[in-house]
């Protein structure tokens, strides 16, 4: 068996876990619903200037408040694999479990980025008969609504891998949740409160408000993002990966 | 056979499929498996028996991958069972029925361990067949009984044609008739060339299955053999009625065999099996009503084999 052969393979047995598994669709509902009800609140907020650039900007960034979703989505998917011992046949079928791991990640990745199209596709769907509405006409080319929803796309796609790399790591699902989600509710908060100058490299910071003008270029906070979702993988293909089942 | 260390196999033939040689694991302070060594052999049944705790599962799971040996080798087809080209056409393993995603479909299970073993994913109707679960295979697993359950990890096990078979209590909840099935099919899976690996805390549960025992406790070898040998080690009592207890107990006498009566109509013989008592008396023309083989003899010396504080021995076969 070559290792293409193999790996795509594990990648269709990952998709297949992922697509079978309930809380990938509720992921997707929770997920879209939040970034319709944040846009549909962005463009009731008086302060949002439609009519500008910069408030369509801030209307097409509204999703990426829940990037933190996205690395749950990840995260529990991963980590689900030992809450219900579904890790024992998986290694079983495929002992080389850096595989598992590769494919898995692509195929949250995949997922992530599958959701992501959808909280884009519901925003552009609400944001822009609402701005017409309002006698402003916005192009869905027009660089205020491509830039953010091509990030959002994209981030959703990086904090999917994130999330699996997390999973791996922590092998529980609860303990993966609070440490995900005390990262950026409590840790990054406080890191940004202590050093502003950091936030904007930290995972959370990366995307968040891309219409402030102090955040990163999107392609480098993307690659950014790229390079935490690589080096969390490696820390758990070379410590908990190959930990017993 | 494993590198640095020749294990016998029983017909003196290093043609063993799982080798362990010397594998230990320990957990902390606690150890499981301790320098543990036997081989099992193709087209055979082999039990692997031992108490609750004794270190059965640690073992299994060390011998495919799952966990990694303290100290020793463990192999399978000559090689570690993470170098397998092809694991699932190699081994199909059974340890725990609890292995699958409640919310996931019988048939989805099966189609993801397909998927990624490359198997062909017709096979999964076919064992879904196999192991009589065809008209469950769309429902959510998390509604199956613990047989259901146990028949569906078989199914696993089957998927990729595998040449042997690595079982951990797989009788565990299933009913009377899916015992015998699973007991033919390990029969016929052996005959056909396979080899079998099956653990069990209950000798009485796999006895008509296994050609081959091996016997742990507390994590050590406690004795290695065939069924056979560990019958002949045991000091087995038959029981005869019959209306002429004297002239039978005199001519087993005349062959050395010891017997002592029981009750008028009723004979007690030690050490000898119940085919030559009956024919005993048949050649003496001795009418016999009844006859009995008290098998409880086999469990007390598993018992006696797997106690605390029984020394390691090992039975084996002569070269």
């Amino acid at each position: 068996m070559t290792a293409s052969r193999s790996i795509s393979g594990v990648l269709y047995s990952e998709l297949l876990k992922a697509r079978t598994t309930p809380v990938t669709w509720g992921f997707f509902a929770v997920i879209t619903l939040l970034t319709a009800l944040n846009t549909s609140l962005s463009l009731g907020d008086p302060v949002t200037q439609v009519a500008t650039d910069a408030g369509v900007r801030h209307v097409f960034t509204a999703g990426r408040d829940f990037a933190v979703l996205f690395i749950a989505l990840g995260a529990v998917g991963a980590a689900g694999e030992f809450r219900h011992h579904t890790a024992v046949p998986t290694f079983l079928t495929t002992p080389a479990r850096h595989r598992v791991l590769i494919a898995k990640t692509l195929a949250y990745a995949f997922f992530g980025l599958l959701i992501a199209i959808g909280c884009v596709a519901v925003q552009m769907a609400i944001a822009l008969p609402w701005i017409a509405s309002e006698a402003h006409f916005v192009s869905p080319l027009s660089s205020a609504v491509a830039v953010p929803a091509v990030a959002t796309v994209l981030s959703g796609l990086g904090y999917a891998a994130v999330g699996v790399a997390l999973g791996t790591l922590l092998r529980n699902q609860v303990v993966a949740l609070v440490v995900t989600f005390g990262w950026f509710a409590v840790a990054e908060n406080a890191l940004a409160a202590i050093a502003p100058d950091v936030s904007r490299f930290l995972p959370g910071g990366l995307f968040s408000g891309t219409d402030q003008t102090d955040l990163l270029a999107v392609p480098l906070a993307l690659a950014l993002l790229a390079g935490y979702a690589v080096l969390l993988n490696l820390t758990a293909a070379r410590t908990t990966l190959h930990q017993d089942v | 056979m494993a590198a640095g260390r020749s294990v016998r196999s029983f017909d003196g033939m290093p043609n063993s499929t799982i080798v362990l040689d010397r594998v230990s694991k320990r957990f902390g302070a606690i150890t499981a498996v301790d320098d543990l060594t036997f081989d099992v052999k193709p087209a055979r049944v082999t039990g692997f028996l031992g108490p609750n705790g004794a270190g059965k599962t640690t073992t299994l799971r060390m011998l495919l991958g799952l966990a990694e040996p303290t100290s020793g080798t463990a192999t399978v087809l000559g090689g570690r069972y993470a170098d397998l080209d092809a694991p699932a056409a190699a081994v199909g393993a059974l340890l725990d029925a609890n292995t699958f995603h409640p919310w996931r479909s019988a048939r989805n299970q099966l189609r993801i361990t397909a998927a990624a073993g490359g198997i062909d994913s017709g096979r999964v109707g076919d064992v879904l067949h196999a192991v009589d679960l065809q008209d469950a295979a769309d429902r959510r697993v998390g509604g199956f009984s613990l047989g259901m359950r146990q028949r569906l990890g078989l199914a696993g096990a089957l998927l990729g044609d595998p040449q042997i078979l690595i079982l951990d209590e797989p009788t565990n909840g299933l009913d009377p008739e899916g015992i015998r099935w699973l007991r033919e099919f390990l029969r016929q899976f052996a005959e056909q060339g396979g080899t079998v690996l099956v653990s069990s805390h209950n000798l009485a549960q796999v006895e008509q299955t296994v050609d081959d025992v091996v016997i742990i406790a507390g994590g050590r070898l406690r004795a290695q053999c065939t069924l056979e040998e560990l019958r002949a080690r045991t000091s087995q009592t038959v029981e005869v009625r019959t209306n002429h207890v004297a002239e039978l107990r005199g001519r087993l006498a005349a062959l050395q065999i010891e017997s002592a009566p029981g009750g008028a109509d009723r004979l007690c013989v030690s050490d000898a099996s119940p085919e030559i008592v009956g024919e005993v008396a048949a050649v003496g023309g001795i009418p016999l009503f009844g006859i009995s083989a008290d098998t409880a003899d086999l469990e007390s010396l598993f018992f006696e084999l797997t106690a605390p504080t029984a020394p390691t021995a090992r039975i084996e076969v002569p070269a």
